[in-house]
């Protein structure tokens, strides 16, 4: 966390003779396993287990989130990256990916590092899976901690016999609990010495050059989460690189930071890897005094920490050198995508209603805490490697969503309902924290130091607004009174438009109540109006302390002549947006430049009531409570509300109106039988033949076709005022189709919330392998099979034999009936569903090889497999079943873009 | 009368240092090649030894020493010699004691590589303090022995160099540029050896 700079700290920074010395250090990770593809999964597709073959190195080095290269030789990653999730003697189960083409006997390198990966969740038979394994069981009530341990490397420099490091987890986390124990290790070429592995700071001592991984253990509710850290020591013998150039080291609080280094070493090429972690370490000279002034005791030396960007590095063989960029977390996370975020507090129900059921999609108690608690925990692995700082409010949020991309930009879609944003700090640190002007209690914001003429260099440049940039600004948010949700609305400056800018609306925030509503509309239109949005300082110093994330100030003080402005300012509060260290290799300064704004605070917004929806008889009056409304489950339409509507729309009503609005659904992968909403408040205008009103769909489909797609347009009581009919859709197989519904003219001049799509249950797309559960061997002649029992009806599982035809049917052991998977020694024909129905249910049957696969769903706990040839009896020797549990992929719709035309948006 | 002697070491850089003189106020001895010396003939009284060498400075600059009925021994010095280097604190060259010329070279002393002008109009000198060394006239033997510690563009020695003519001398620890372009001594006149990220020893 930031922090104030010590009087002797100040001295230093405001001293003479700072130059530094910058040294990098790259890092390649140990590879703790390795093996070949044994053999090829069914398809590329949704891939979430292999088999190995000709292994090195221990399973039981192997890490949940480790990363494993995916190569065509030993050590290469040209075919991809996985995510490894377990290993047994045999296989590997690995996070669901369709990016890898397998081929045989490929290359895996498991390497001790750990990316960032999204964490699929998916419906599958009838609920939402974990990573397509694991229910829904308790997590949201008895919540595992969040790890907080530090950066995700440090570099120390080991002169005497021993080094040592204090490291510090007492910041881990759970929303609503704390944490009840510690526990630490290490891994590494020697032991390292723990003052106390059971507290939460204790001190690390190290006594061999190497890399080390440092694990901690967080217990809460009884669940534990581990987090790892990386500590490289080295020595004299060993020195760091130090011949290379740095001219930037820079970072925005909505970009995170980077640098590029030229290095001089044209060999050096083979040694630069994509996504390796470079470190950047200086050892800074203040006068003469040599010492690192940073946030975080015993990381001061470190300038910067990120992994290199594979598509940087390039090698100028005319200057000897070869250059790549290195970016830090930020970075990462906005191009590491994962799959939609949604969450719904069980409580967003009618007032009397009964409180939804919890599950992966509904939490009781929501909070955007609480959601990066999930988003962390659950739906991604960054706390495996990073550090995550939530933003202690406690406001309890209706719902908290991120559409199907970035990871980034989920944590900043759904953050932003408390005006907070992510932002990463030098060392990779990830921050949601809650934008300062919004603040109501700013009291603990710490200022990192107070800027005055001593500090500054050259000219500082101020921008200053002439007029205001928001002339109106509306809120609509969800307060939470103790049994559902509150509507409230608030507007600012008033119900009068100020003379000039622009209007703005933001929607789903959180309050806690009514005034709190009007105060935050107040503060977000203070923040728009900011007078002094740009000021940017050159500092005479190296001045590592401030940074970009984590909530801070500077202080700026500025007399009459000091700007040409003409500006006076006493202690002017800054937040920091941008933060730039300039390396100047003739000199080593090492110098900070600063982008602020100044802070802003402002009065209250007024409470405003919505609008009277069309037909409504009852509109609510002044002071009437304004209930939201609130759906069934996976259903929500919050009011949009904005300025009263000119009806220019509704009054030319039968001219041509072109203009299509693009809707926004959620979710955007529609499951069969399940839907997706868009809010969208509207009224429809005539449609004849000329001007139709219709929803037009680009998307993918798997297994539907586009009679399977309902389009709804949906009242502001949740009614289903129309369902659109289908007039035309493409059909273009593996691309984005297009389809066309109408709304039909009897819909004319209704007032819609928003519209639904919906996908009729239809046939599985997919199936693949899930863990292994059980084999045992049956005689080639055993004509009655053996039962494969302990099967959970309504469960999908696979069966296959070792090695040639089989039948498996169910309990009345028909000798000719129920599934006889098999391949003739003539052609490609097997039965399907031949046996009397009610046994076993299946819908598929994967052919591989010679020998088939089945994939079914039980309907009974025990069903008999024996193989084809027991009909004969002629066969001697034996065959073993593989019953394995099997991931199903329903029928989908991936949408790509929405549009609706003809319609008076309000 | 009984006479004495008195005996030590002058050191220099981690090396015995020759060629100076050291006086009792009436007797005088010079040192050896590797820099021990003997003042004979000392009657009993006290003395106050000084050592001098042109180009050097030493720390103690004077020593008190008692004769009284014995050889008095262990009077060390430590000298500083500009123009030394050395890739450590041990065993540092003078690099003059490898000319046979008069000429000496001159040391620059720059006490910082980025001035910049504060808020306030003061300046604030940023960056590392920069040493100098430009020679009219090098001998061989002094170019062969500045290669030896540098033979790229740039390499990191010790050197012993002082910051003004009156200040005395100091070791630092020191990244010594020296481009291609300056190594040339056959074809040019001025030679100069820069010496940047000084850091006091």
């Amino acid at each position: 966390m930031a922090r104030a700079a010590t009087s002797d700290e100040l001295a230093l920074l405001r001293s003479s003779n700072q130059w530094t010395k910058l040294f990098l250090y790259i890092h390649n990770p140990e590879t703790v396993f390795t093996a070949q593809l044994d053999s090829l999964p069914n398809s590329n597709d949704q891939v979430t287990k292999i088999a190995y073959k000709n292994a090195a190195g221990s399973t039981g080095d192997v890490i949940d989130g480790m990363t494993c290269l995916v190569g065509t030789t030993a050590g290469a990653c040209d075919v991809g990256f996985i995510r490894i999730r377990a290993i047994d003697t045999t296989s590997i189960t690995l996070g669901e990916t369709s990016e890898i083409v397998w081929q045989t006997d490929l290359y895996l390198t498991i390497l001790d590092d750990f990316e960032f990966w999204g964490k699929k969740l998916a419906f599958l038979g009838g609920s939402y899976t974990l990573e397509n394994d694991t229910p829904y069981v308790e997590q949201y009530s008895k919540k595992a901690p969040v790890p907080v341990m530090g950066p995700y490397f440090n570099v120390l420099k080991l002169t005497g016999s021993t080094v040592s490091l204090s490291m510090d987890a007492s910041a881990s986390w759970v929303p609503g609990g704390s944490i009840s124990a510690y526990s630490w290790a290490a891994h590494g070429p020697a032991a390292v010495t723990f003052s106390d592995a059971a507290a939460a700071a204790p001190t690390l001592t190290f006594s061999l050059i190497g890399t080390f991984r440092i694990s901690c253990t967080v217990t809460a509710n009884d669940y534990t989460t581990t987090g790892y850290r990386y500590i490289y020591v080295y020595d004299t013998a060993h020195p760091l690189l130090s011949d290379f150039t740095i001219d930037t080291i820079s970072g925005s609080r909505t970009d995170g930071w980077s640098f590029k280094v030229d290095w001089y070493n044209t060999v050096a090429m083979t040694l630069l890897k994509d996504r390796s972690v470079a470190v950047l370490v200086a050892e800074d000279h203040y006068g003469d005094t040599i010492q690192s002034i940073g946030p975080i005791p015993g990381y001061e030396h470190i300038v910067a920490i990120g992994r290199i960007k594979g598509s940087s590095i390039k090698s100028n063989p005319e200057l000897n050198d070869v250059s790549f960029s290195v970016q830090g977390n930020a970075w990462w996370l906005q191009n590491t995508i994962s799959w939609p975020f949604t969450l719904m507090d069980t409580h967003a129900v009618k007032s009397g209603g009964t409180p939804l059921a919890v599950d992966w999609m509904h939490m009781d108690g929501l909070t955007i805490d609480a959601a990066l608690w999930c988003w962390s925990i659950w739906r991604s692995t960054i706390v495996k490697s990073t550090d995550v700082y939530p933003t202690s409010d406690t406001r309890r949020a209706f719902s908290s969503a991120g559409n199907l991309g970035a990871l980034w930009d989920q944590i900043k879609t759904f953050s932003d309902a408390i005006g907070a944003f992510p932002a990463c700090d030098r060392y990779g640190r990830l921050f949601v924290q809650i934008d300062i002007p919004l603040l109501a209690d700013r009291s603990s914001i710490p200022t990192v130091m107070a800027i005055t003429k001593q500090d500054w260099v050259d000219d500082i440049s101020i921008t200053k607004l002439d007029h205001l940039s928001t002339g109106w600004y509306e809120g609509v948010g969800f307060n939470y009174n103790g049994t559902n949700f509150d509507v409230v609305l608030s507007t600012a400056p008033g119900n009068s438009l100020a003379q000039f800018g622009n209007v703005q609306t933001k929607n789903n925030l959180v309050a806690s109540s009514q005034s709190a509503m009007n105060a935050l509309v107040g503060r977000l239109l203070s923040r728009q109006n900011n007078l002094f949005p740009v000021v940017d300082i050159s500092l005479a110093s190296n001045n590592r302390l401030i940074d970009v994330a984590g909530q801070q100030y500077v202080t700026l003080s500025l007399a009459l002549g000091d700007t040409s402005l003409g500006i006076v300012w006493t202690n002017k509060k800054l937040i920091i947006n941008w933060v730039e260290l300039r390396y100047e290799a003739d000199s080593g300064a090492l110098l900070t430049s600063i982008e602020a704004a100044a802070d802003t605070d402002g009065p209250a917004g007024v409470t405003i009531i919505p609008p009277t929806p069309p037909g409504n008889p009852n509109p609510p009056g002044p002071g009437t409570p304004i209930h939201p409304i609130v759906p069934p489950p996976g259903i929500w339409f919050p009011p949009i509300i904005g300025p009263k509507p000119t009806d220019d729309c509704k009054a030319n009503k039968y001219a041509p109106e072109t203009k299509e609005y693009t809707l926004y659904f959620n979710p955007t992968q529609i499951n069969g039988g399940s839907f997706a909403d868009a809010s969208f408040s509207c009224f429809i205008r005539p449609s004849d033949a000329t001007y139709l009103t219709r929803i037009e769909i680009a998307a993918m489909r798997f297994g539907v076709s586009w009679s399977d797609v309902t389009v709804q347009a949906i009242g502001a009581d949740q009614s289903v005022l129309a369902t659109a009919a289908f007039m035309s859709g493409s059909s273009d197989s593996g691309t984005i189709d297009l389809a066309t519904y109408r709304f039909s003219p009897g819909l004319s001049g209704a007032s819609v919330a928003g519209f639904r799509i919906s996908v009729a249950s239809g046939a599985i797309v997919s199936y693949s392998l899930g863990s292994f559960i059980k084999s045992d061997t049956v005689a080639g002649n055993n004509s009655s099979g053996i039962a494969v029992t302990g099967l959970t009806i309504g469960q999908w599982y696979s069966i296959e034999s070792s090695g040639g035809p089989f039948y498996f049917y169910g309990p009345s052991r028909p000798d000719f009936y129920g599934y006889s998977p098999q391949i003739s020694e003539g052609g490609d024909w097997y039965h399907v569903n031949e046996g009397p129905a009610g046994f076993i249910s299946a819908t598929d049957i994967s052919m591989e090889g010679k020998y088939s696969r089945a994939y079914f769903q039980a309907s009974t706990t025990q069903i008999y497999f024996r193989v084809d040839d027991s009909y004969f009896s002629d066969n001697s020797g034996d065959l073993s079943y593989i019953l394995r549990n099997a991931i199903i992929q329903p029928a989908s719709l991936l949408l790509s873009g929405v549009g609706v035309i003809n319609v008076c948006k309000q | 009368m009984t006479t004495y002697t008195i005996s030590g070491t002058i050191t220099a850089g981690g090396s015995g240092l020759a060629g100076v003189t050291i006086s009792d106020g009436t007797r005088s001895a010079i040192s050896a090649a590797d820099g021990t010396y003997s003042i004979g003939s000392v009657p009993n009284g006290s003395y106050t030894l000084t050592p001098s060498k042109v180009g050097a400075s030493f720390s103690p600059a004077t020593l008190a020493a008692a004769v009284s009925s014995s050889n008095l021994t262990g009077k060390d010095f430590t000298g500083y010699v500009n123009f030394m280097i050395g890739t450590s604190l041990v065993g540092m060259t003078d690099l003059m004691a490898l000319s046979r010329l008069v000429a000496y070279p001159k040391s620059t002393f720059v006490p910082w590589s980025k001035p910049v002008t504060l808020g306030d109009g003061t300046v604030r000198g940023l960056g590392w303090k920069t040493i100098e060394w430009s020679w009219k006239i090098i001998s061989p033997a002094q170019v062969e022995k500045l290669r030896s510690f540098c033979s790229g563009a740039s390499a990191e020695v010790y050197i012993v160099s002082r910051q003004n003519v009156a200040d005395a001398f100091m070791a630092y620890k020191a990244v010594m540029i020296w481009p291609q372009e300056e190594r040339d001594f056959l074809r040019r006149t001025d030679f100069t050896i820069k010496f940047q990220r000084l850091e006091a020893q």
